[in-house]
């Protein structure tokens, strides 16, 4: 029994990490660039959802796809304003340009709205319930939901509209996509718009139940980058499988043995891999 | 004589070098007072560890976000070893680097065979291990970690032994030793053949194998002279603040600033970390020291609320972190507009 | 040449006026965190403390000493001026800032720090250099332990924290009749964390409990479930915890979720007792016990806390509550010594504190009161033991400070 609860509660924080993944996986597959600030971008979603509650009355979950719309414009301009300056800079250049975002992104939050931690506690999603002796948590179950569902939604979108498939042209050879009259600028934009736009959801999701304050992005971060380094950089399917597969290692790693080391498990899984698959298990060069 | 004064040592001519660590050397009499005396030798320490990771991440262009943990693995032993052994810690500087190069060789074989963001964040996960393991180890005060016994030393030499100084002189001529040996150690290796090796391997590491370079040994050399100096950085470190914990130690925070002194300097050039440090590292040290303590207090004691009350908070200071904020705004405007670093700035207008 | 004299004049007022300013002031050298993990704590720990302060330099109608008279009496009305600086949790920045506040500002006293790790070597410098440095916040027991001559604790430590634990629940099992054989610690893996576990790993069995069940997990995890799974496959009669407030929220809201119900809650620290905790969980915060050192229904029994507490509020727009209450006490602490000592001098000063017998009854803390041993620690310090009950909480221990009585067992998260 107690197998099915971990097992289940794996799934449900791994789903979590997926959606955080995924938006990662797309920038690096559509333009090589690891984003640090990544959780930071979550981070201002689950804000946003918090002041459109305090202020206005405004549900989360109706909130979500409000801070998803705004997060994309969001992605654009740090996207036009900082990143395609350094495109063609070194790796290095790269590296720091996100990560003096995530500093400067973080700071900001914490002079702005100090580091308290705030929470909303009342929403459509509340409640707990069993299912066969297994304990589910209602706003998790939802936030879980809702994550296999911007999953899916991503997964078409790349592979079933043109703009999708134009991103993964940019993806596979950005010279021939530009002779193909593909405006790589463009799709660059609309990458990192894209991206964050899913890490908002994410954001949105938690902030029905987790509680808001300038860290709280970081921490669903770093695992989500073990979960696209396992799954494979550059792959969206990959990254959403290495995020399950981090929640339910870390999980079950955690309870079996002792929940002090749960994230060795993570790590030793990641070296397991790569050891075997430099480039992540659906990875590609 | 005068020839070889005007010789230049990558860029800057031998007369000015000589005078700068003259003054370097001579500073202290300049000022008695601590704090100013701390900030030097905290730019010197972390010069030294930002040319050590110059020799992986400039030179041989594997950029590393672990080195934290050889840091750790010089304070910890420095730190057990008194404590567990009474050993004096300069003693316990060869037993740290063998460990530090173990350490070396055991994350360096498998993870040099990754490429580019892939070597960057194998280094993130395993230091992020490493802090696991180091935190939950009792041995090593864990979370808590471990807090040196207060020495009253008599007498030089029994200071020496104990490592523990009543002035800052010798924690400041100790960290400028370390400072020359890491500059000195970077510019043999980068005058030399295995210099010139690593250089290829950055540049065109295929074109280098496909030339014989035996290029996973030459990664693993630097990586070993790299984790040695930055590992008696941390000995040095234990000395000096007595207090050994994970955080400030083996962690990606430690990691993270001794690299990016480096980048921000200039990667892979003999100066530019050493002029990283000497920049950041005063500007963090003034900019806490006068900035971080506006804080706003009294709030609602604001006029009356609305906007005025609102820009007024703000403008005292609002809900702190600032210097992080300024910090961070920095590395955004260096990376977007001079990645050289800068050196690339200076460069620029020579 | 006359705009060189003007130019001479004016640089020449600018350098005397800080100088002419200091001759009749007290300078106190503030160390907390205001970056990092425990910003928020450091940044409300300050404005208690500048209030404590305000107060004395000031004149308030408030029961407590010094507050009515502008200034330090004994000083001839010297006002207090602070010095701040934000160490953010890291011990090796604890060293740099206390010798700069001492050498340079020339503080005549250090308060601080928050976290032990950083209070450790900043009060070695303080040692060093003979200025007294006094904290009201942190906890570890080495500290005092030390010996030092320079250094004075407060707050009560965590070995009293778990001492007050284990003998409120002493009280439980024979008031209430229930058997308690089993504990659970939870913790943050952190210095402070720790230290609540070792406390608890060293006097659990003298306590009359049989199986301890120890989990810690990392400051930055996103998620406790397996940390909650393990627990509830142990089991423990009563859970003991030390968790920061977003962890505080997510632990009971994983317990809720997964159906963890411990007969009782313990928690350490004020993650438990803030406001936002109990707006997060709303009726899932009830009946968890904190072990605090604040509590605004003590007006009952400390005339000035309800003061302020409006005080305070009125400045933060929050009520107070343990992590600012307690340098609050500490402020005034220093605040009479600096009165009592013979002059400013560092030894008069230390003289002044080793003297301190304040009543518990004219501070705002639950402290019997405040004495120092020959170690500097505050022999009267007491913690209190408040329960939420109905999204409030009152102080259920010890009895003279009650207001409620113990509901005890807790009742299951489906019966609130």
């Amino acid at each position: 029994m107690i197998y099915g609860q971990v097992l289940l509660d794996g799934l449900i924080v791994g789903l979590m990490f997926a959606l955080v993944a995924m938006g990662l996986s797309l920038i690096y597959g559509v333009m090589n660039i690891v984003n640090f600030a990544h959780g930071e971008f979550m981070m201002l979603a689950m804000y946003f959802c918090f002041f459109a509650w305090s202020l206005f009355g405004i549900d989360p979950l109706v909130s979500t796809p409000l801070a998803a719309v705004v997060m994309f414009f969001v992605g654009v301009a740090v996207y036009r304003l900082l990143i395609r300056h350094v495109l063609g800079a070194s790796m290095v250049a790269q590296i720091f340009a996100t990560f003096g975002l995530l500093l400067f992104i973080q700071a900001a939050a914490n002079f702005f709205w100090k580091a308290d931690v705030r929470s909303i506690p009342t929403s459509w999603a509340a409640g707990n319930f069993q299912i066969a002796g297994l304990f589910f948590s209602g706003p998790e179950v939802i936030a879980g939901l809702g994550a296999l569902l911007t999953a899916g939604a991503l997964y078409w979108f790349i592979h079933r509209t043109e703009t999708g498939l134009a991103l993964q042209a940019v993806a596979e050879d950005p010279q021939a996509a530009r002779l193909m009259g593909i405006d790589s600028d463009r799709m660059f934009a609309i990458a990192w718009g894209v991206s964050c736009a899913v890490v908002a959801i994410g954001g949105g999701l938690l902030s029905t139940y987790y509680a808001i304050s300038p860290l709280a992005g970081s921490r669903w971060a770093l695992p989500a980058f073990v979960a696209v380094a396992i799954g494979g950089f550059g792959s969206i399917s990959g990254a959403f499988f290495g995020g399950i597969i981090i929640g339910v290692v870390q999980t079950a790693g955690g309870f079996f043995t002792s929940p002090s080391y749960k994230l060795l498990f993570v790590y030793g899984l990641y070296l397991l891999i790569v050891f075997w698959r430099p480039y992540g298990l659906l990875g590609r060069r | 004589m005068t020839a070889w004064l005007g010789r230049r040592v990558e860029g800057l001519p031998v007369a000015a070098i000589v005078v700068l660590f003259a003054a370097l050397a001579l500073y202290p009499l300049l000022t008695a007072l601590p704090f100013w005396r701390h900030i030097v030798i905290m730019s010197m320490l972390y010069g030294a560890m930002g040319v050590a990771w110059n020799i992986l991440g400039g030179l041989a262009g594997q950029v590393s976000f672990g080195h934290g943990l050889y840091f750790g693995i010089g304070a910890y032993t420095a730190a057990y070893c008194y404590k567990a052994f009474g050993l004096a810690p300069l003693l316990s500087v060869p037993i740290a680097i063998a460990i530090s190069t173990l350490a070396a060789v055991l994350i360096g074989l498998p993870t040099f065979r990754l490429r580019g963001h892939y070597f960057v964040l194998a280094s993130v996960f395993i230091m992020e291990g490493i802090y696991v393991v180091v935190s939950n180890w009792d041995q090593l005060g864990a979370a808590i970690g471990l807090e040196y016994p207060v020495y009253r030393a008599q007498g030089f030499l029994d200071a020496l032994w104990h490592g523990q100084f009543p002035g800052k002189l010798p924690y400041y001529y100790g960290a400028l030793g370390l400072f020359v040996l890491a500059l000195v150690a970077f510019r043999v290796i980068q005058r030399s053949p295995f210099g010139m090796f690593l250089v290829a391997i950055r540049e065109e590491q295929d074109a280098a194998l496909s030339l014989g370079v035996d290029v996973a040994r030459y990664k693993l050399y630097a990586l070993i002279v790299s984790a040695a100096i930055t590992t008696l950085c941390g000995t040095f470190y234990a000395q000096y603040v007595l207090y050994v914990e994970p955080m400030s130690t083996v962690s990606l925070v430690v990691s993270l600033e001794i690299c990016f002194i480096a980048i921000l300097g200039g990667i892979g050039t003999l100066w530019g970390p050493a002029l990283g440090a000497f920049v950041i590292v005063p500007l963090t040290e003034l900019l806490r020291a006068y900035l971080s303590g506006r804080i706003a207090l009294d709030m609602s004691a604001l006029s009356g609320g609305g906007l005025m009350a609102w820009l007024e908070y703000y403008a005292r200071g609002g809900g702190g972190n600032l210097d992080i904020l300024a910090y961070g705004l920095v590395i955004i405007l260096i990376a977007r507009f001079q990645p050289a670093g800068v050196l690339g700035f200076i460069r620029r207008i020579d | 040449m006359r705009h060189f004299a003007i130019l001479a004049a004016v640089l020449a007022l600018a350098v005397s006026a800080p100088v002419a300013a200091q001759t009749n002031e007290i300078r106190i050298g503030l160390l907390y965190p205001t970056s990092g993990n425990a910003a928020k704590s450091g940044t409300e720990t300050l404005e208690a403390i500048k209030l404590a302060y305000d107060i004395v330099n000031g004149s308030y109608d408030i029961p407590l000493p010094y507050a009515t008279t502008a200034g330090l009496p004994g000083k001839g009305g010297a006002k207090i001026r602070l010095i701040i600086e934000d160490h953010g949790g890291r011990p090796e920045r604890a060293q740099a800032i206390a010798e700069r506040m001492i050498t340079e500002e020339k503080v005549h006293i250090l308060q601080g720090a928050f976290q032990s790790a950083v209070a450790a070597p900043a009060s070695q410098v303080a040692e060093k250099y003979g200025i007294p440095f006094v904290t009201g916040s942190s906890e570890a027991p080495t500290l005092t332990e030390r010996g030092f001559k320079t250094f004075f604790s407060v707050t009560p430590t965590t070995e009293d924290i778990a001492r007050d634990f284990f003998t409120f629940l002493e009280e439980l099992r024979k008031d209430k009749g229930v058997p308690l054989k089993t504990l659970g610690v939870i913790h943050v893996n952190d210095n402070w964390g720790s230290s609540l576990a070792q406390a608890a790993q060293g006097s659990y069995k003298k306590y009359g409990f049989e199986k301890l069940t120890l989990i810690s997990y990392p400051t930055q995890t996103a998620d406790l479930r397996s940390e909650v799974l393990k627990l509830k496959s142990e089991a423990p009669d009563i859970l003991l915890q030390a968790s920061f407030d977003s962890d505080a929220i997510l632990a009971v809201r994983t317990y809720q979720a997964l159906g963890f119900t411990p007969k009782g809650i313990l928690a350490m620290g004020a993650s438990f007792a803030s406001p936002d905790f109990m707006k997060a969980l709303g009726k899932n915060a009830d009946y968890a016990f904190s072990h605090t050192k604040f509590n605004p229904a003590l007006i009952e029994k400390r005339r000035a806390a309800g003061a302020v507490n409006k005080l305070y509020e009125q400045r933060t727009g929050r009520p107070l509550w343990d992590a600012p209450a307690r340098e609050f006490t500490a402020a005034l602490v220093i605040a009479d010594a600096l009165n009592r000592a013979k002059s400013l001098a560092p030894e008069d000063i230390i003289v002044a504190l080793r003297e301190t017998n304040i009543d518990g009854a004219d501070t705002i803390s639950p402290y019997k009161g405040v004495k120092f041993n020959e170690k500097g620690q505050n022999v009267l310090a007491t913690g209190l033991i408040t329960q939420i009950l109905d999204g409030t909480h009152y102080p259920v221990w010890p009895k003279d400070l009650a207001t409620k009585p113990v509901v005890f067992p807790a009742p299951g998260w489906d019966k609130r």
